[in-house]
């Protein structure tokens, strides 16, 4: 057998260090008083600056436990109101990042007959730890003895000192480097859960449980984001603006009479160009999301079944940018159109989506401008749903069985969406979306 | 009710003051520390010993003659530029980036971004050489030898030198990147040419002082034979090239008669000895990087030297051009098929034959399984020339044609002329002597660091040259004057807010 040589061997350690107490008290079931407080140290930043502290406090009042709350509202079988604010941190970077550090730098065959080394990372003793604050506020109610439950919550959580790989021009010797950014990034969220349980009975239990959430996101400020690389719209780094947030142009159809794309100028007159100005911001986070779980069970019977839901705009690649070309453009290796590159324009008077075919470069207007995100992949999808049937036990026990179970279960069967690219949930042209299964099967316990 | 109360309180107040001191006894440091990675060295102890600090530089030499990048290879400044010029001509079937260098057409977008290969690795070994020259002169460096630290000094500033050299001859005006800190470099406008080519002869001046007069080893204290570390004449060869660049005429003539005087150490090589190993009696050689490959001599002997199956998309994408054929004299030994040019006859197809002819100056690239880690260099027999005396003729020549010493000018135009078995010639006015010059410049020079088109750049031919050679070359395309300068790379412009495109891009 040949020798094996070990080409390069690398090694990486990473310690982590914390002390964390938290205090809880309880006052006469009603008042609630959470403190926590901790200190954690991690290996992955300079000396000055491997501990830090967090800590949070959270309130909560059952008001339902009050005697005069009871008196004059009994409809409500149980009523929380609670709020928190706290703070943690994030390490989540390489190791090493803050060292400077040398790497071998030798050919197969020596320089000189000697070692050499060359310079791997440099030096950054500020990294330190990103800490996000959040607070949160929120109400439960139940009513009719728990029978209908309802949660709300609202959350803002804002990170600052933002751990980045932050991308460097070559001129500075390297592509990029990890750096505490001091870019301040919010997301807020409503959340609503309502569960109910519509039917309970010694036969028949039904329950159904719907959350919504709403999500925003934004970068609330980045001090001084003139003199970094993110000052320029394309990162998706703008102020007052969620995190990939696009900055395009906004799109003028096709035009009628010669069949070319246009886009809008900054006084509202449609045109080949001149003029247009990148001045639409297109956000690519969803407006809300949410699901609507079932559960029915009867006898040996039970039905569970989820639907998801998201509204969404989503991106019309197949129709103005198949993913690495201009749809119509042939390349070696990928070949295939979809469809909708028939709807062009072809004579004069024609109202089309897709610009007249030529054998010259055409513009590529719709991949900078608004159109490119404008669809609606809004969708709700039927997630699962599982139906089984436990054989009751009088059936059973003459074949001495002790438990058998019959079960279908599906996933993604069904799909409601104005979405006409591939799939809403992925919206990719060359990627699997989730796929549809179907699983039929037993259990039988001897 | 009150007692109870108070109990709780207490409990409270207790159970904060132990969590409190706590924290103040259990935030030991001691357990979140790590030593570097075991294949790692931190950079506060690479520069406090004599091995590692050298090992720095001799790292850097590896990888300028090992990866391909600026200085070895089919993306080598010496290649590309020699296609821009009028020297090489790209294979029809070879990648876009040749054939847009060749065609002169270079564009910083789309599919065929081109012209942009040689900024990102030249401000890379900035950074490295800029490291070594902040760790050195760090408190940390005061436990190296002193001769060594000199050295090492005088090394990172040559190099410095020699990067910045050639990004301001093949881009204009770039940023003057001067220290490791990103923050700093980040923010970096364009300075104006004059800056940057100032900062070049500080450099090499101090390189000057630094660095030995002997071609040293691998432990700096030892001579050797091979000329593959930068010495004091390589500092002053290459000031007198900035010279010349600069038009400092008299201070050009003054470096490279610093090098050309010393007959002890450098004298003309004949043709077929002038690009081997030093060991083997080239005492043409200045500075050399010695090769690292595996069974292989130089790179550029494998990618110059056409096979019997043609030119091709791989290793041999070039070869000369007519251009540069009909330059050589009739009885230039240079041109004699087997001294620095050769030819081949292949098949193009069933039917037809082809003739082409290459660039011979390395002539050793068949596979020798004897070069390897156990014999080193003992078994190569050609190393890459970085600097040699040929072209400290030629500087000097130039120099003093332009100072208006003509008869010693003259002499010096002859040194090469004869060692190519061609007679003397005698131009006595400035403007023929200097055309002259410049010829002899092409058919010396060709193919080599990328002479021919920094030289046509610098005395003001290369419109004249290229507007006859570049359509001839793109099928008729016109040849366009920003041409001369390649693109930054947008993803640059994109990043640093300061810097701006060069015309025309």
């Amino acid at each position: 057998a040949k020798t094996v040589t070990v080409n390069q061997a690398t090694t990486s350690a990473y310690k982590y260090n914390a002390l964390y107490g938290r205090l809880n008290y309880i006052g006469n079931e009603k008042y609630i008083l959470n403190l926590t407080a901790r200190r954690d140290g991690s290996s992955r930043f300079g000396d000055a600056n491997k501990f830090h502290n967090f800590w949070g406090v959270g309130i909560g009042w059952i008001f339902t436990k009050e005697s005069w709350i009871k008196n004059s509202f009994a409809f409500i079988s149980f009523g929380k109101i609670r709020g928190s604010y706290g703070t943690t941190g994030n390490d989540g970077i390489g190791e090493y990042s803050y060292l400077g550090l040398y790497a071998n730098s030798n050919g197969p065959i020596p320089y000189q007959n000697a070692a050499g080394l060359a310079l791997f990372s440099l030096s950054n003793p500020y990294l330190q730890w990103e800490e996000t604050r959040k607070w949160q506020g929120g109400m439960d109610l139940g009513f009719i003895n728990d029978r209908i439950v309802i949660n709300v919550t609202y959350a803002r959580n804002r990170s600052s000192n933002q751990l980045a790989s932050y991308q460097l021009p070559s001129i500075t010797g390297r592509n990029g480097i990890t750096q505490n950014l001091p870019a301040t990034i919010q997301n807020t969220s409503w959340e609503f859960t309502l569960n109910t349980t519509n039917i309970k009975n010694s036969r028949v239990k039904w329950t159904t449980s719907v959350n919504l959430t709403i999500p925003r996101n934004k970068l609330v400020n980045f001090p001084n984001i003139e003199l970094t690389p993110y000052t320029n719209p394309i990162n998706g780094v703008i102020v007052g603006q969620p995190l990939g947030t696009l900055v395009v142009y906004p799109y003028g159809g096709v035009d009628i009479a010669t069949g070319k794309y246009l886009l809008i100028d900054s006084i509202g007159n449609s045109t080949i160009g001149p003029g247009a100005v990148k001045n639409v911001f297109l956000s690519t986070f969803s407006n809300f999301y949410g699901g609507l779980q079932n559960t029915l069970s009867y006898k040996g019977f039970q039905l569970d079944f989820l639907f998801q839901f998201v509204r969404q705009k989503g991106s019309r690649q197949m129709y103005y940018y198949n993913e690495s070309l201009n749809p119509g453009q042939f390349s070696n290796g990928v070949g295939n159109q979809p469809v909708t590159v028939l709807d062009r324009w072809q004579k004069p008077g024609d109202i089309a989506t897709v610009t007249l075919y030529t054998t010259k470069s055409i513009s590529v207007f719709p991949i900078f401008s608004d159109v490119l995100y404008s669809y609606d992949a809004s969708y709700i999808r039927l997630k699962n749903i599982s139906l089984s049937w436990q054989l009751p036990s009088n059936w059973l026990s003459p074949i001495s069985l002790q438990n058998a179970r019959v079960y279908f279960q599906g996933q993604n069967l069904a799909t409601i969406s104005k979405f006409s690219g591939l799939d809403p949930e992925s919206q990719s042209v060359n990627s699997l979306p989730p796929l549809q299964m179907w699983t039929v099967g037993t259990q039988i316990d001897f | 009710m009150n007692r109870l109360i108070q109990k709780n309180i207490l409990t409270l107040s207790v159970v904060l003051i132990i969590m409190i001191f706590a924290f103040c006894i259990f935030s030991c440091r001691k357990l979140v520390n790590i030593a570097p990675p075991s294949y790692q060295i931190a950079d506060n102890n690479v520069y406090s010993s004599d091995a590692t600090a050298i090992a720095v530089l001799t790292g850097m030499y590896t990888s300028m003659n090992s990866s391909a990048g600026p200085f070895t290879g089919t993306k080598s400044i010496h290649l590309l530029a020699g296609l821009g010029a009028d020297e090489l001509i790209a294979y029809s079937g070879s990648v876009a980036v040749l054939q847009s260098y060749y065609q002169n057409s270079l564009t910083p977008f789309g599919a065929s971004m081109s012209g942009t290969e040689h900024w990102s690795p030249l401000y890379n070994y900035l950074l490295k050489s800029n490291a070594v020259i902040e760790g050195l002169t760090s408190t940390e460096a005061n436990a190296l030898t002193p001769a060594v630290k000199q050295q090492l000094l005088g090394e990172a500033k040559f190099m410095r030198a020699f990067f910045y050299f050639y990004l301001i001859n093949l881009f204009g005006d770039v940023p003057l990147a001067l220290t490791t800190d990103p923050k700093i470099n980040a923010l970096l406008g364009r300075a104006p040419l004059e800056q940057v080519y100032e900062q070049i002869i500080n450099d090499l001046n101090d390189a000057k002082e630094l660095l030995s007069s002997n071609f040293l080893d691998a432990t700096l204290l030892k001579t050797s034979v091979e000329r593959v570390r930068p010495t004091k004449f390589a500092a002053e060869a290459f000031l007198a090239r900035v010279y010349l660049y600069t038009g400092e005429w008299a201070k050009a003539e003054e470096e490279a008669t610093e090098v050309i005087s010393n007959t002890a150490l450098f004298n003309l090589s004949s043709l077929n000895n002038a690009f081997l190993k030093a060991s083997l009696g080239n005492k043409e050689a200045i500075w050399q990087l010695q090769p690292t490959t595996l069974f292989f001599n130089t790179q550029e002997a494998i990618n110059f030297i056409i096979p019997q199956t043609g030119p091709n998309n791989g290793s041999q994408p070039v070869y000369l051009s007519r251009q540069i054929l009909k330059s050589f004299e009739a009885g230039d030994n240079r041109a004699k098929y087997g001294n620095w040019v050769d030819t081949t006859i292949y098949k193009v197809n069933a039917t037809t034959q082809d003739t082409v002819s290459y660039v011979n100056k390395y002539k050793l690239n068949v596979r020798d399984t004897t070069i390897n880690a156990s014999t080193g260099t003992a078994k190569m027999k050609e190393f890459l020339m970085m600097l040699r005396l040929g072209e400290q003729y030629l500087i000097r020549a130039e120099a003093r044609a332009h100072l208006g010493k003509i008869p010693e000018a003259q002499s010096d135009l002859n040194t090469t002329r004869a060692r190519a078995g061609l007679p003397g010639i005698t131009p006595t006015d400035k403007t023929s002597l200097l055309a002259a010059i410049l010829k002899e410049k092409q058919v010396e020079l060709f193919c080599e660091s990328g002479h021919r088109w920094l030289d046509l750049k610098r005395t003001g031919n290369i419109n004249a040259v290229m507007s006859l050679v570049t359509p001839l070359k793109a099928n008729g395309a016109p040849w366009q004057l920003y041409q001369a300068f390649y693109p930054l790379p947008q993803s640059d412009l994109d990043k640093a807010p300061n810097l701006v495109q060069n015309l025309g891009y």
